[in-house]
């Protein structure tokens, strides 16, 4: 079983994946359409 | 699913604000899902009261109660209101009440972002009702917020797109912190193929957030930039292209149909095998199932622009990529019948809303698989046939699922009973009226009414009418529901933790009302 401190590493990692993801989305929209 | 916890009850650590301020500045995701369901109810409301106004005025041929400017706005702001503000705040309240309890989490992963997630759809609500009262009105172009019209409309439009921003970075906010909880935070012993089928819908539904949010957020920025910086992306005149946009749009927007209808599949595949008392049939196919419809609905939105121009091919394509949805979604009907083939089955309203909701919203997959075939929708684009057919889906689909898993999971909630009468009176008023209100408007579309049209020819005033006696039937069934929730938390028979016999999921272990705090010492999963 993951300890806490694991935990909260992997959920961190895992929001900030998903927020580079919506990051990267945006600018390829706008970028695409320059 | 056998859980072994030793959460005590009586050690329930409840210490929180009172008042005003256990809103505004609440972290525990009971608190924020409650306020998710509220706000919900209230724009759904809002956007009634609306579609009500449309309705009244479409009741006889002619112009009688509103302008052709104000019935567009209404027209825009009841799609706006019921798809950013009712439909979807309503599931993620359903997400942020039952997942962490589903999961044997104690809470969100990002309790804080939760309640900022919330707050930022109050404001945006504002921003977008108070273009009512801007110079030149409310958005009028539609919901779809189509270029050129869209850039050339008063400062109502610059408004509806700084609320679109809000609530996609709300919306964003929410689905990083479902799908991290889901991800990171279950239960020791529930391995993904485990979750109840209701947290799948949710991890997938999120996926698919994150994925079309940022587009939409994309084209909604280039329209301000369009309007207000001197940018030509969608400007014809300027080198731009309007139908780009409309692409970009719809690559949003049609995900974003399965975004209000997978959590709807999750409600249900939830309350029918607990009043089935069986096991849900073919878990890892339904499972699949949903994945595939999520994929697939990022690779048909152009069936919504058949009549944009396109090549035959792509038509083809879009064509036969939208038919291919009606697989996976038949394996879901097929899968909740097979439920209840022989089950053990009792009618209490949840489950009598999921078993409408079966009925209607596969009748409303039917007239979309009609809608896809390109010579049928050449004819049909823009008419009430679509009306039809997206209210078959949205409202019997996703608004029944939501009145399904609030009675299904009112006694959890507030630790009360229901009116079972009266939720049955809300069930069979809600299916009469609903019927009455959009069946008619099938004949109406494959007669050549156009949608968004305030004044209409003489031959469809019959159906018009029927139309508007059972939308204001429809609406006032609604008040019945809002006193039967508030009869319910007021008080009403003591609900057991086991409230409904075949209940499986872990949020059934927990005594009702659900304490403040739950699951502080994960349970096991055997």
């Amino acid at each position: 079983m993951k300890d806490d401190a694991e935990r909260r590493r992997a959920a961190i990692r895992t929001a900030l994946f998903l927020l580079a993801t919506v990051i990267a989305l945006f600018v390829a929209v706008i970028v695409k359409n320059w | 699913m056998a859980a072994v916890h030793d959460h005590d009850v009586a050690h329930a650590h409840d210490h929180h604000p009172t008042g005003l301020m256990r809103w505004l500045t609440s972290t525990n995701h009971k608190d924020i899902g409650t306020m998710y369901l509220w706000f919900s109810f209230i724009m759904f409301l809002t956007g009634g009261v609306m579609a009500l106004t449309i309705r009244a005025e479409l009741f006889q041929p002619g112009i009688q109660i509103v302008n052709p400017e104000f019935f567009n706005q209404l027209t825009t702001l009841h799609g706006l209101v019921m798809i950013f503000g009712a439909i979807m705040p309503a599931f993620v309240g359903f997400a942020n009440w039952q997942v962490p309890m589903m999961i044997g989490a104690p809470d969100m992963a990002f309790a804080r972002m939760n309640n900022w997630s919330f707050w930022l759809l109050p404001p945006a609500a504002l921003l977008l009702l108070g273009s009512f009262f801007a110079p030149g009105g409310a958005p009028a172009g539609g919901w779809t917020i189509y270029p050129p019209l869209s850039v050339q409309m008063g400062m109502g439009m610059d408004m509806a797109i700084f609320a679109i921003h809000i609530m996609g970075a709300s919306s964003i906010m929410g689905s990083i912190n479902i799908i991290t909880t889901i991800l990171n935070m279950r239960a020791p012993g529930m391995t993904l193929m485990k979750m109840p089928l209701f947290v799948w819908t949710w991890l997938i539904t999120a996926y698919l957030l994150v994925l079309v949010m940022p587009v939409l957020a994309g084209a909604v920025t280039m329209l301000l930039t369009d309007r207000n910086f001197g940018t030509n992306f969608f400007n014809a005149a300027g080198g731009g292209d309007p139908v780009m946009f409309q692409h970009i749009f719809w690559f949003f927007g049609h995900p974003e149909v399965y975004i209000m209808i997978l959590p709807a599949f999750g409600i249900v595949s939830e309350i029918i095998p607990t009043f089935a008392r069986k096991p849900l049939f073919g878990y890892s196919s339904m499972v699949y199932a949903t994945a595939s419809i999520a994929i697939l609905s990022c690779i048909v939105w152009a069936h919504h622009m058949f009549t944009a121009g396109m090549p035959v091919t792509g038509q083809l394509f879009f064509m036969y990529a939208t038919m291919l949805i009606a697989v996976p979604t038949g394996v879901k009907v097929f899968n909740w019948t097979a439920t209840m083939w022989r089950g053990s089955m009792t009618f209490e309203t949840p489950m009598l809303f999921a078993i409408g909701f079966i009925f209607l919203f596969t009748l409303g997959g039917f007239s979309g698989v009609v809608c896809a075939i390109v010579p049928i929708d050449i004819q049909v684009q823009d008419t009430y046939y679509v009306i039809a057919h997206f209210h078959y889906v949205l409202v019997s689909g996703a608004l029944f699922a939501i009145f399904g898993g609030a009675y299904y999971w009112l006694p959890k909630w507030t630790g009360h009973m229901y009116d079972e009468t009266l939720g049955k009176w809300h069930f069979w008023l809600s299916m009469f009226f609903f019927n009455l209100t959009f069946f008619v408007q099938h004949f109406l579309g494959l007669a050549g009414m156009p949608r968004r049209i305030p004044d209409y020819a003489l031959q469809f005033a019959d159906f018009n009418m029927i139309s508007s006696i059972g939308a204001f039937g429809f609406g006032l069934s609604q008040l019945v529901f809002l006193y039967v929730v508030l009869k319910c938390i007021r008080g009403g028979a003591k609900a057991t933790a086991q409230t409904w016999e075949g209940a499986k999921t872990l949020e059934w272990t927990l005594p009702s009302p659900a304490p403040y705090h739950s699951f502080e010492t994960p349970p096991v999963i055997r």
